[in-house]
């Protein structure tokens, strides 16, 4: 699923294993390859000296059971200490297998290989004692040598332990998790997503594509799809971590958008311009050139809507989809950057008791509407919770103000972001 | 005079309740012995020679008891004394060991024992239990209980009437004293009489537990008829402990012998010890709460009592008043428990 | 800066399973359930409620022996108060032992020159055969090791309450003015008839203070050279029995810490039911004695021999004293 190509993956500079010694505490056992960490202060060592990294390898107990990366000279050592309770002679076991990296390496993806690792080697210990073991211990040199190879060349490995284990390890490129879904938000699908549904996905995911159109805002499409509002949630973060689908506002007439520095290189983008076009008319009217269309772009900005821009630049005549003209612009070439974060505060908090109270409204709206004007919260949010457009809102909050409308809101300050 | 003072000596004249300590080769037997009558710490018993003959051992709790001390080679033959002449036969059987001779054995012993004497106590002690964590050692436990009745049931269906009790015992904890207590309670003819005062007692004293201990073996004789918590058990027991090895630390060569003389001088000149030993401790510093009293009834027993601590402060007077008849009747059974053991012996 | 207590020896001489027994009232049974100490594990121990021991738990393995001599060195060893090294009696590797104690000594020696030193010949409960004669030997192979610094050596088993003597000891080196609560326990005993007081810490049992002993009535003379030679000697406080005036109770020398080892374990019994240890008074064969809460920090024991005393007039003796020696305690460790 993924789109974008691998990403690098760091290579391993060495694989070592450490064990707490009862006699001489923290030591290195095995190294891949030898020589390279210097287990003495007077050691020569290439990399690092164990010494100074001991006491994150073999930690305290309370680091045990833990991802824990350090680093050390131009090194970066990733392990995942464990420590076992049981019949040893004072009590616990404690090793480590950890990886050796270059200091500024992105271990995102190795981190659940080595939890993986610490994993399998602590159940074949509990099983069969394969590390404290005398008999079994030294074959954990042919495991960090098959380690160190195969995921250097191939990324993955597969490597017998014993009759029952083995370690089993693929490298996938590492996504960050992504921002939590709002009910607001509008997926907008950066590829055909109809046409990767296989008829073994789950069943919400199948349900929730078919509406993702780039207009329907989350709670729309989960009452749509007729599947739970949450379940919706995650499957649409489910798809942005995969990265097929970017999130967007909300069209209404009434955002403001705003230009981004990199409009001006992407005015010379032949693939932009040739794109743009096309995408943005009405069927069967003429496409209006690329400069004239840039031209219509430079022209929002904030503190007008797109109603008003629409108007001054006559953009219905020129056959232009306005929809499709903002989300081409916010989505395909970044020269925006979406601005219709209006903030509505009251400014008659509860602070002020004395104040008199609001004049009678004229118009009747939600209770739960004023305690969610702190500011905290933006119009299209207000607008999906009470499931109202924006003129209907717009009203509300006139009333909740006492203004008189157009503009004036009265109490009601709106901030725009 | 004729009065027991717990030395070691027999006494030939009396007639002993005697007890029967089988088991095979190092499962404990000399240790339990030991630890419970010779004062012997536990961790020291590992130090025990084996036993390579028999043993004749006295005690002088409330009754005057004789425990031989076999080795584990003992047949009915060798023996050289009836089984019928036991009132308890306790066989003692290692937690770790194979179960298969040591069962076959023991239910040789106590089958011959029971067709002697139908009334004989048959005490089973699944000893070392210490060396397994609380869960196993349970479950080697009930697995040992079923199979020494399935073995039984296979000899004979008529031995499912055999009395047959099991304890799961170890020397480092106080299983061994509750369980040897147990065992001593069956052995103990005037048991109700001392249950009754002790349920007088506690009525009228507010006291919520109490038990009569033997002081040196800190086994107890008897205790009222509220449940025995194994917690209060196991604190009277250190508690008893902590006072007999407080005793010789503050002893003083000049002085201590004095204070025996002056208390028996200024009470009633008339015989036995008037000075009776006693202690408090207090749980929890608030009035919420509770006291263990501490009250030395005769040279081997003691009262210990579980009260509020709030009554013990208000109503010491009352409790105390309480222990004298408390001890007078004790000591009264005692008496009666003496004469018709010399008495049985001229008849 | 508070002084820091260095707990050192070689790995499974025994260091955290004393520091578990004396500070965290753990039984000794309970010890082999500890695993080896990693690295420094750093304790602030409250000791007598307002004085904090700073313990420092030192890993004996040799990697951290070797860290703490070479990078560690000036962390490990600066602002030490004192230094307990722990032997095991029964060594594997004796001379390795001793070139790790004798490169410590150094360090300590240059970073912490007035800090004392105490060696514990730890695990006495293995040695089969006379435990006197093997100890002295000990001693004396410890002192020559030690050279020209002064050390106090003591035979230890967690099994046995020789521990609490020698932390007793320990502990006593750090308490300022002890002295002065000596003198002041006498005046008490005096007070209550008692041959002896004794006051301990809340929560380790160890003895902080005795009374000196009782000068016998007839010679008043031997008394006053007796008193004269009190303040000042630390000694007099645990090795009371060694004082010039003839002892007519001759009391167990072990008491103390026998006494030290007994609460603890009764306390422990008692936490074991879920209750908390308070009071004990008792009334034996041999002697009255009450057991008391002293201070919100320490616990006092008077031992009395004569009979006449009843426990109700300690007790109240007790509660009369309370504040002041509130206030004396408060004094001696803010000073």
């Amino acid at each position: 699923m993924a789109v974008e190509g691998d990403s690098f993956l760091p290579r391993l500079q060495s694989v070592f294993y450490a064990v707490f010694d009862i006699q001489q505490g923290p030591k290195i056992v095995y190294q891949v390859p030898e020589g390279l960490i210097a287990s003495t202060s007077t050691g020569i060592s290439t990399l690092f000296n164990f010494d100074d990294i001991s006491k994150y390898v073999i930690p305290p107990s309370s680091l045990c059971g833990r991802l824990v990366i350090c680093t050390a000279g131009k090194s970066k050592i990733v392990g995942f200490p464990a420590e076992l309770r049981g019949k040893y002679e004072r009590n616990y076991f404690r090793f480590n297998l950890c990886f050796v990296f270059d200091r500024s390496a992105d271990l995102s993806c190795y981190e659940p290989i080595v939890r993986k690792l610490s994993r399998v080697l602590t159940s074949c210990e509990e099983e069969s004692c394969f590390l404290s073991s005398p008999e079994t211990s030294p074959k954990i040199y042919a495991i960090l040598e098959q380690l160190y190879e195969d995921l250097n060349s191939y990324s993955e490995t597969s490597i017998p332990v014993d009759s029952f284990n083995s370690i089993e390890l693929k490298i996938f490129p590492f996504y960050p998790n992504p921002p939590p879904v709002k009910d607001w938000m509008v997926p907008l699908a950066l590829i055909n997503l109809p046409k990767i549904i296989e008829p073994n996905w789950d069943l919400t995911m199948a349900k929730v594509c078919q509406y993702i159109d780039g207009t329907n805002h989350v709670s729309r499409i989960a009452h749509l799809a007729d599947c739970d509002v949450e379940l919706t949630r995650r499957a649409i973060s489910h798809l942005l971590y995969y990265q097929v689908i970017m999130t967007i506002d909300i069209f209404q007439y009434s955002n403001m958008y705003t230009l981004r520095k990199s409009i001006q290189w992407l005015a010379d983008e032949p693939h932009v311009s040739e794109e743009c076009g096309p995408y943005i008319s009405n069927e069967g009217r003429s496409i209006p050139d690329w400069p004239k269309l840039l031209h219509l772009y430079s022209r929002m900005k904030p503190g007008k809507t797109v109603f008003e821009w629409m108007q001054d630049h006559d953009v219905r005549g020129l056959g232009i989809d306005v929809r499709r003209f903002t989300s081409f612009g916010v989505i395909k070439v970044c020269p925006y950057n979406v601005h219709v974060q209006r903030r509505v505060q009251h400014t008659t908090g509860k602070a002020q008791q004395g104040a008199p109270p609001p004049p009678e409204p004229a118009l009747a709206y939600p209770e739960e509407l004023l305690p969610l004007l702190d500011g905290e919260h933006h119009t299209d949010e207000l607008c999906t919770r009470f499931e109202v457009g924006w003129p209907t809102l717009e009203r509300w909050l006139v009333a909740a103000g006492g203004g008189t409308g157009s503009g004036d809101f009265g109490k009601v300050l709106v901030i725009y972001r | 005079m004729q009065h027991s003072n717990g030395t070691k000596s027999p006494t030939i004249d009396v007639q002993r309740t005697k007890i029967l300590l089988l088991g095979q080769r190092r499962s404990g037997k000399t240790s339990i012995q030991q630890v419970l009558f010779n004062d012997v710490s536990p961790k020291q018993t590992f130090y025990l020679e084996p036993t390579t003959r028999i043993v004749k051992d006295t005690y002088d709790t409330v009754i005057p008891l004789e425990i031989w001390d076999c080795p584990g080679n003992v047949t009915l033959d060798t023996l050289g004394a009836s089984l019928s002449d036991f009132s308890s036969i306790i066989f003692v059987i290692d937690i770790q060991d194979s179960y298969q001779q040591p069962v076959a054995r023991m239910l040789d012993f106590f089958i011959a024992a029971y067709q002697e004497s139908p009334d004989i106590c048959l005490e089973v002690l699944v000893h070392k239990a210490e060396a397994f964590t609380d869960d196993y050692k349970i479950e080697n436990f009930r697995h040992i209980q079923q199979r020494v009745i399935d073995e039984l049931l296979d000899i004979s269906q008529d031995y499912e009437q055999m009395p047959l009790n099991f304890h799961l015992t170890s020397v480092y904890d106080h299983s061994i004293h509750e369980a040897f207590s147990r065992v001593l309670h069956k052995l103990i003819d005037s048991l109700p009489y001392l249950e009754d005062l002790l349920n007088v007692f506690c009525a009228n004293s507010q006291s919520s537990k109490a038990f009569l201990f033997d002081v040196k073996s800190r086994l107890y004789v008897a205790t009222d008829a509220s449940p025995v918590d194994t917690g209060t058990h196991n604190l009277c027991c250190d508690y008893v402990k902590t006072l007999n090895a407080f005793g010789p630390l503050y002893k003083s060569s000049s002085s201590s012998a004095a204070r025996l003389l002056r208390d028996s001088r200024s009470s009633s000149p008339s015989s036995g010890p008037s000075f009776y030993p006693s202690a408090a401790v207090t749980l929890a510093p608030s009035t919420q709460g509770t006291t263990l009293t501490y009250h030395s009834i005769t040279p081997q027993l003691a009262l210990l009592a579980l009260m509020h601590t709030a009554v013990f402060e208000e109503q010491r007077g009352l409790l105390e008043y309480n222990v004298v008849f408390f001890r007078e009747g004790v000591q009264e059974i005692s008496q009666v428990e003496k004469d018709a053991r010399m008495g049985s012996l001229v008849v | 800066m508070k002084k820091k207590v260095l707990l050192m020896g070689a790995s499974g001489s025994g260091k955290t399973s004393m520091r578990s027994l004396i500070f965290s009232n753990n039984p000794a049974s309970l010890t082999s359930r500890l695993g080896a100490t990693i690295d420094v594990e750093q304790n602030h121990v409250r000791f007598l409620g307002d004085l904090i021991l700073n313990l420092w738990d030192c890993g004996g393995q040799d990697s951290f022996m070797d860290s703490y001599l070479s990078t560690q060195r000036s962390t490990i060893f600066q602002h030490v108060g004192v230094m307990i090294y722990v032997f095991e009696v029964e060594s594997r590797d004796m001379p390795k032992d001793l070139t790790y104690y004798r490169d410590c000594l150094d360090a300590l020696r240059k970073y912490s020159s007035d800090a004392s030193v105490f060696l514990l010949v730890h695990k006495m409960d293995l040695v089969k055969g006379d435990k006197g004669t093997q100890l002295e030997r000990k001693r004396r192979d410890l002192q020559a090791e030690s050279g020209d610094v002064e050390v106090t050596v003591f035979g230890t088993s967690i099994y046995d309450e020789s521990l609490y003597k020698a932390w007793s000891r320990i502990v006593h080196t750090i308490i300022p003015n002890a002295a002065v609560l000596t003198k002041h326990l006498t005046t008490f005993a005096e007070a209550c008839s008692a041959t002896e007081v004794i006051l301990f810490e809340r929560t380790t049992f160890l003895v902080i203070a005795t009374s000196s002993p009782p000068a016998p009535p007839a010679s008043s003379q031997r008394a006053l050279a007796n008193g004269a030679a009190t303040p000042g000697s630390s000694s007099t406080v645990v090795t009371a029995p060694t004082s010039p005036v003839e002892d007519v109770h001759k009391l167990n020398a072990t008491r103390y810490e026998r006494t030290s080892e007994l609460i603890k374990a009764l306390k422990h019994s008692c936490s074991r039911v879920r209750e908390e240890f308070y009071a004990l008074e008792m009334e034996l064969p041999e002697f009255t004695a009450v057991l008391d809460e002293m201070t919100k920090n320490t616990y006092v024991l008077i031992v009395v021999h004569d009979p006449t005393i009843e426990t109700a007039a300690l007790k109240i003796n007790i509660r009369t004293a309370r504040q002041k020696f509130e206030e004396l305690q408060n004094d001696s460790i803010s000073a």
